[in-house]
C-alpha cells in the first residue's frame, strides 16, 4: 500500500511536470512542481509555513483525540448497556446522517476564529466512524469464542480484556482510518470559513490573491499529511486485522 | 417444438424419418444399453481404454463415427506464480452420443478442470478436444457444484436467461421455460426468487436453466454434492429421467461412487497428481434404473469396484 | 406494518427531542438571540422567504447540482471500475495514483477548480463530482471484484458480449457495492455543494449561510444549516429506499 502509494505518487508529478512543461500551461492556471516548491520555500521564509501547518495539525490532532475518545467512551456504554444503545440509535443515525459540516458556520458563530471551531468539528466528524467501528466489534464477537468465555468461566472484564476488546481493535482502526480523511477535510473546512492561522487559512488567502502556486502548495501538503495519516492508520489497522482478526 | 426445430434443423418431424429409424430415434438409450436390457444376465464389463487404442484402426474410426466428445492428448498445466501445476497429463477420450458419463476420483484428480474444459470455460494448453455439434450455437450446459443462479431473477427468468441472451421472442421463451420448470418439478414457483427456494430447488432451477436452449451436451460439476442424502436420490432419478426424455449427452462429476454407478452408462475414474484417466468401465446396468438397481448384486459389484480404483489397488 | 412504522415512531421521537432541547435552550434558558435563535424565529425567518419565492431558487440550484454531480460522478465511477476490473493491467498502473487522490482531501482543490472553470456551475459540478467519483469508484470496484467467478462462467458459457455481460450480470451483481459507495457520494456531494457555494457563488443553501452570516441574520443562517441537515437525511433515504428496492432480491443473511 505504502509503496502503491509512492509510485503513484511520483507517477502522478511526472505526468504534472511533463504537461505543464510540454503544453506550456501558464502558471496562474496551474504551475509547475518547481513553482510551487519555490512558494512553499518563499512561505517557509518569510509567511511562517511552519506555525501554519504546526496550528492546523494540532487542531486535527485534538480533534481527532477528543473525537476518537468520546467515540470509543460511547461504544463501551453502548455495548455494555444495550437499552441505552436501543434509545440513542435514531438519534445517532439521524446525526450521522445530516452533514456535519453544515455546522461549521454555527461553530464559527459560537466559538469564533481560533482553533476551538476547527477542533469541534473535527471530533464531530471523528467521533461516527470511530464509534461505530468499535461498538461493531465488540458486538460481533465470533460465537465460538464467545462459548468459549463461557466455557472458561471469565468475569465481565477478563472477557471484555481478552476477548471482546482484542476482537474490537480490528474494527476500531477500520473506522479510525476512515476517520482521517474526514479529519484533514473538516480541519480544513473549519478555517475556510474563518480563521487567521492554518494551512486552509493560507489556501483561502491563495484563493483571494488568484495565487495559484499558494493554493498548489496547500493542496499539496494538506495531500501528504493526508495521506500519512491515512497510511499509519492503516497500516495499524493491518496489524490489528492480522492478530486478532479471528476472534 | 419451437425451439428444437429452430436451434437443431437436423430433428426432423417424426413423419419425416424413416420407420425403420424411428424407434432408433425415439429410444434415446444408447444402443449397449438396449442390448443390455434385452440379456437376463448383465455382466460388468470392464474396457480399459489402452485395450481399445490397440483395437484394428478401422473399428476405431468406426467408433469415432458416433463420438460427440473427442479428448485427444489433452494436458492442463496452471501457472500459479512460478510454479506450475500439472493438473491433467495426457488424456484421451471419446464419448458417444447418448452416453451418461460419470467421472469419479479422488480430490484434485482433475475432474473438474476437465470438465471446465470440455466447456470452453478454460483453454487446454497441449492437446485438442472437438465436439461434434455442428450447427448448434451453443453446444454445452452447465451445471455448477452450487445453482449459481442470478439472485435478482425469478426462477422462470432465470431458466429463460439463456434464450433472452440468444435473442429468442419473450413469449417463446416463456413456453419453453415452463416446460422446463414442469419438467424439473418446480411448477408453483415460477415467480419465486432463488433466495426463497431450498438448495434442491436451486438446483433444479440450475439444471433446467442449462437445458433451456436445448444443448446436446450436458456437463454437471457435483451437481448434487450441496444436497441432502435424500433429495439427493430423487434428484437422481430425476435426472435419469431428464436423460432418458431428451437424450442428453451427460457428462457428471461426482464424489459418490454408488451415485456414478447408479447414473452412468459409463464411468471415468481418475487419479490423480497428475491427474490422468485410469480406466473407462462401461456399466451394463438395465435401463430404466430404480430401486431395483439398488439391490442388483452387479451393481454392488460395480460399486466394490470402483471402490477399489479410488483406492489406488489396480 | 407495525415494522414499517416503528422507525419512523422512533425517529419521529428523536427529531421530537432534538427540537425540544433546542427550544429549551433558546427560549426558557433565553440563550441570546444572536447566538441562538428559537426554533420559532428560525421557522419563521424561513417561511418569510418562502413567502416571498425567495427561498426556493436557493433549494433548487442546490439540488439541481448535487443531483447532477451525484449522477454524472456515478456513470464515470461506475464505468473506470469497471474498466478497472476488466484491464488488470490498468488498475495495477492506476492503483498508486487512485490511493493518493483518495486520501487527498479534495475540498482543498476547490479554489483552484474556480481558477479553471470559473464562479459558476462548472467549478461546483467538478468538486461535486470529485468528491462523488472516488467513493463510487472504490465501491463499485469492490462490487465487480467480490463477483462470484462462476458468473463468468456463466457469461462464458452463454456466448455473452462484453456490454451484455456487463448490463445483464454484472451491475447487478455489483449493486451492493456500488449502494455503499453511493451513499458515501451522496453525503459526499451535499458537502461539496455547500462549500462550493460558501467559496463563490450567488445561490445556493451554502450561499444562503454566507449570506446571513455576513448580514449577522442568525434564525436565517439557523435556517440554511437546519435544511441543509434535512436536506442530507432525505437524501440518505431516499438513496436507502432506492436501494432496499433495487436489491430486494438478496438474502436476508447477506445484506
Ligand atoms: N485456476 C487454477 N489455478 C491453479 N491451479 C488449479 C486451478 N484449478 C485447478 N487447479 C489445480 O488443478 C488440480 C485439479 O483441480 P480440479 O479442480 O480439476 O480437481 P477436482 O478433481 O475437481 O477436485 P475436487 O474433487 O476437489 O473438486 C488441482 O491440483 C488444483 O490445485
Ligand atoms: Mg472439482
Amino acid at each position: 500500500m505504502l509503496k502503491r502509494g509512492a509510485t503513484g505518487l511520483l507517477l502522478i508529478f511526472t505526468l504534472w511536470a511533463g504537461g505543464v512543461y510540454l503544453f506550456q500551461v501558464p502558471g496562474y492556471l496551474l504551475p509547475g512542481p518547481g513553482e510551487v516548491l519555490e512558494r512553499l520555500v518563499f512561505l517557509y521564509k518569510n509567511a511562517q509555513l511552519t506555525t501554519h501547518i504546526f496550528v492546523t495539525l494540532t487542531e486535527i490532532f485534538w480533534g481527532f483525540f477528543y473525537g476518537s475518545l468520546i467515540g470509543i467512551g460511547v461504544a463501551l456504554v453502548f455495548a455494555r448497556l444495550p437499552i441505552l444503545e436501543r434509545i440513542a440509535t435514531p438519534f445517532i443515525l439521524l446525526l450521522q446522517t445530516a452533514p456535519k459540516i453544515a455546522i461549521a458556520p454555527l461553530l464559527l458563530l459560537w466559538l469564533g476564529l481560533g482553533p476551538a471551531p476547527k477542533i469541534v468539528l473535527v471530533a464531530v466528524v471523528t467521533f461516527f466512524p470511530v464509534m461505530t467501528g468499535m461498538l461493531t466489534g465488540l458486538k460481533y464477537v465470533h460465537k465460538s469464542y464467545l462459548d468459549l468465555a463461557k466455557v472458561l468461566k471469565l468475569n465481565r472484564w477478563q472477557r471484555f480484556l481478552h476477548i471482546e476488546l482484542p476482537s474490537a481493535l480490528p474494527t476500531l482502526f477500520a473506522g479510525a482510518s476512515v476517520a482521517t480523511t474526514l479529519a484533514i477535510t473538516a480541519a480544513v473546512i473549519g478555517e475556510l470559513m474563518g480563521a487567521n492561522k492554518g494551512l486552509g487559512y493560507l489556501l483561502s488567502a491563495g484563493q483571494e490573491n488568484a495565487d495559484s502556486a499558494t493554493v498548489m502548495g496547500m493542496v499539496l501538503l494538506l495531500s501528504l499529511i493526508g495521506w500519512l495519516f491515512y497510511e499509519i492508520f492503516e497500516l495499524m489497522r493491518r496489524r490489528m486485522e492480522a492478530r486478532f482478526s479471528d476472534v | 417444438m419451437i425451439f428444437q426445430s429452430r436451434r437443431q434443423p437436423e430433428r426432423l418431424p417424426q413423419s419425416y424419418i424413416p420407420t425403420q429409424f424411428r424407434s432408433l430415434r425415439q429410444s434415446r438409450q444408447p444402443a449397449t444399453n438396449l442390448v443390455g436390457s434385452q440379456l437376463p444376465m448383465v455382466k460388468v464389463d470392464i474396457v480399459i481404454f489402452s485395450q481399445l487404442s490397440s483395437l484394428p484402426t478401422m473399428i476405431q474410426n468406426t467408433l469415432r463415427g458416433l463420438d460427440l466428445i473427442t479428448i485427444r492428448g489433452v494436458t492442463k498445466t496452471f501457472e500459479m506464480g512460478k510454479e506450475r501445476v500439472t493438473a491433467l497429463a495426457p488424456i484421451d477420450q471419446q464419448i458417444n452420443k447418448g452416453q451418461f458419463v460419470s467421472i469419479i476420483g479422488p480430490s484434485g484428480c482433475g475432474k473438474s478442470t476437465l470438465l471446465r474444459l470440455i466447456a470452453g470455460l478454460d483453454d487446454v494448453t497441449e492437446g485438442e478436444i472437438k465436439l461434434d455439434t455442428k450447427g448448434v450455437k451453443r453446444p454445452v450446459g452447465f451445471v455448477f457444484q452450487d445453482a449459481v443462479l442470478l439472485p435478482w431473477k425469478s426462477v422462470i427468468d432465470n431458466i429463460r436467461f439463456p434464450l433472452d441472451c440468444a435473442g429468442v421472442k419473450r413469449a417463446a421463451g416463456d413456453k419453453r421455460a415452463q416446460e422446463l420448470i414442469e419438467l424439473v418439478g418446480l411448477k408453483g414457483f415460477e415467480t419465486a426468487l432463488p433466495k426463497q427456494l431450498s438448495g434442491g430447488m436451486r438446483q433444479r432451477a440450475a439444471i433446467a436453466r442449462a437445458l433451456a436452449d436445448d444443448p446436446p451436451i450436458l456437463l454437471m460439476d457435483e451437481p448434487f454434492s450441496a444436497v441432502d442424502l435424500l433429495t439427493r436420490e430423487t434428484l437422481n432419478d430425476e435426472l435419469l429421467q431428464i436423460w432418458q426424455r431428451t437424450g442428453k449427452t451427460i457428462l457428471l462429476v461426482t464424489h459418490s461412487v454408488e451415485e456414478a454407478a447408479y447414473l452412468g452408462t459409463q464411468v471415468m475414474v481418475m487419479t490423480p497428481r497428475p491427474g490422468r484417466l485410469k480406466k473407462t468401465i462401461s456399466v451394463d446396468l438395465p435401463h430404466p434404473r430404480g430401486e431395483q438397481t439398488k439391490l442388483d448384486p452387479n451393481y454392488h459389484k460395480l460399486v466394490m469396484e470402483l471402490r477399489q480404483d479410488m483406492r489406488g489397488k489396480t | 406494518m407495525l415494522a414499517r412504522i416503528k422507525p419512523v415512531f422512533e425517529y419521529g421521537i428523536a427529531l421530537g427531542v432534538l427540537y425540544f432541547v433546542w427550544w429549551y435552550a433558546s427560549v426558557p434558558m433565553a440563550m441570546p438571540k444572536y447566538l441562538l435563535p428559537s426554533p420559532g424565529d428560525t421557522l419563521n425567518a424561513l417561511w418569510t422567504m418562502a413567502l416571498e419565492n425567495k427561498l426556493q431558487p436557493h433549494l433548487y440550484y442546490t439540488s439541481q447540482n448535487i443531483i447532477l454531480g451525484l449522477l454524472i460522478g456515478s456513470v464515470v465511477g461506475i464505468a473506470l471500475a469497471y474498466l478497472l476490473y476488466r484491464l488488470p493491467r490498468l488498475s495495477a498502473i492506476l492503483d498508486g495514483p487512485l490511493v493518493v487522490f483518495q486520501t487527498a482531501p479534495k475540498i482543498a482543490l476547490a479554489p483552484l477548480f474556480v481558477v479553471w472553470f470559473g464562479l459558476g456551475l462548472g467549478s461546483k459540478l467538478i468538486l461535486i463530482f470529485s468528491l462523488v467519483f472516488f467513493p463510487v469508484l472504490l465501491g463499485a470496484l469492490a462490487g465487480f471484484r467480490g463477483i462470484d467467478s462462476r458468473m463468468n462462467d456463466l457469461s462464458k458459457l452463454l456466448e455473452l458480449n462484453i456490454f451484455e455481460q456487463f448490463f445483464k450480470i454484472d451491475f447487478m451483481a455489483a449493486l451492493p457495492g456500488i449502494f455503499v459507495g453511493l451513499k458515501i457520494g451522496a453525503v459526499q456531494a451535499l458537502v461539496g455543494a455547500i462549500l462550493a457555494e460558501w467559496i463563490s457563488g450567488q445561490q445556493g443553501l451554502g450561499f444562503l449561510m454566507t449570506l446571513a452570516t455576513a448580514t449577522y441574520k442568525t434564525p436565517l443562517l439557523f435556517g440554511a444549516v437546519l435544511l441543509t441537515s434535512l436536506f442530507g437525511i432525505a437524501l440518505h433515504v431516499g438513496i436507502t429506499a432506492i436501494e432496499h428496492f433495487a436489491l430486494s432480491w438478496k438474502a436476508q443473511d447477506d445484506q
